[in-house]
């Protein structure tokens, strides 16, 4: 069955303290992915840059989310920002990071059908 | 003029008749100084909205003052838990389009003493400018908070009128200038949240009351 409803994306955009990438990607995946999934999230893709495992530098761990429209978007955002677990895992993984961001996007083909509610 | 919203919470084993008596009695003392008085149950669906919306817009601050001691006095009684309370100033930005109002929405938010002032006030225009996208906003109102009170020190009112529930509970929350983009000021997994506690609460109305 083919939605209605446009594929959102949703992208963490995390530079990682210097040599620490691969470590907080092993936790991001293990201690956050599985919460997120349970919440509705479908794991798109993960990205490392500089593809290379930096010593005394940072690299920057990108991760690509999916979730069909605003509702389901505000179904697993509300949870997780009233579940402590969640929130704990922000606050740790802060320490092993030097900025983080996440945007919310859709296919340029899309924006119509995202603006027309 | 000067505008001051209270959520009321009520005790957990209140009669169901308490919302509103309350509501009468703040009516009744508001209403000798005041210019316009909303004083009403709210309605299902808000976060750490109360149980009764009081909206009192007064000509000037002075107005506010002469009547403050009685609010205060009607607010003290046992059936009441707690309040949250912002008394403010402002002016309100015109409806879009026209739209006759029966739905009056109010979010009191917290936002971080520690916030960069540059990144408050990219807040609050990209706030004021939700009704140049979001069609079902009809006359809307960003304040600053003059005078707070209640569970968090309230530092801004963004107020609302609809035409219904729908166009608070539909468009409001699912146009992605909402979702996509200001609730990243709102929202702990995004990284530059500033706002830290918030009251989202609305009632039916019977006309302009912003």
């Amino acid at each position: 069955m083919v939605s209605a409803e446009p594929i959102v994306y949703v992208v963490d955009e995390m530079v990682v303290s210097p040599g620490r990438a691969r470590a907080f990607l092993d936790a991001y995946l293990e201690r956050y992915a599985p919460g997120a999934i349970a919440r509705g999230l479908t794991l798109d893709r993960v990205l490392v840059s500089p593809p290379v495992w930096l010593e005394d530098q940072s690299n920057t761990v990108s991760v690509s989310w999916t979730v069909r429209g605003a509702r389901a978007w505000w179904h697993q955002s509300l949870l997780a920002r009233h579940d402590a677990e969640v929130l704990r895992w922000w606050e740790d993984a802060d320490e092993l990071l030097t900025t983080r961001r996440r945007t919310v996007s859709c296919a340029p083909v899309d924006v119509e059908g995202a603006t027309d509610v | 003029m000067f505008k001051v919203t209270k959520l009321i919470h009520l005790v957990a084993d209140s009669e169901g008749s308490a919302a509103a008596s309350v509501a009468g009695r703040l009516q009744d003392v508001a209403a000798s100084r005041a210019r316009r008085v909303l004083v009403a149950p709210t309605l299902p669906g808000g976060i750490n909205g109360g149980d009764v919306i009081a909206h009192l817009h007064f000509d000037d601050e002075s107005d506010w003052r002469a009547v403050e001691p009685d609010i205060t006095a009607q607010l003290s009684t046992p059936e009441i838990g707690h309040v949250d309370s912002a008394a403010y100033a402002g002016v309100p930005t015109p409806a879009p389009r026209a739209l006759e109002p029966a739905v009056y929405r109010t979010l009191l938010v917290s936002v971080e003493n520690s916030a960069d002032p540059a990144v408050v006030q990219q807040f609050e225009s990209e706030t004021r400018a939700m009704p140049d996208y979001i069609h079902t906003i009809g006359t809307s109102q960003l304040s600053r908070v003059h005078e707070s009170a209640g569970s968090a020190r309230w530092t801004h009112v963004w107020e609302q009128e609809y035409a219904d529930l729908d166009g608070l509970s539909g468009p409001y929350m699912t146009h992605p200038y909402h979702w996509a983009h200001i609730d990243r000021w709102f929202d702990p997994e995004r990284g530059p949240r500033i706002v830290t506690r918030l009251c989202h609460s609305f009632c039916t109305i019977d006309g302009a009351i912003i």
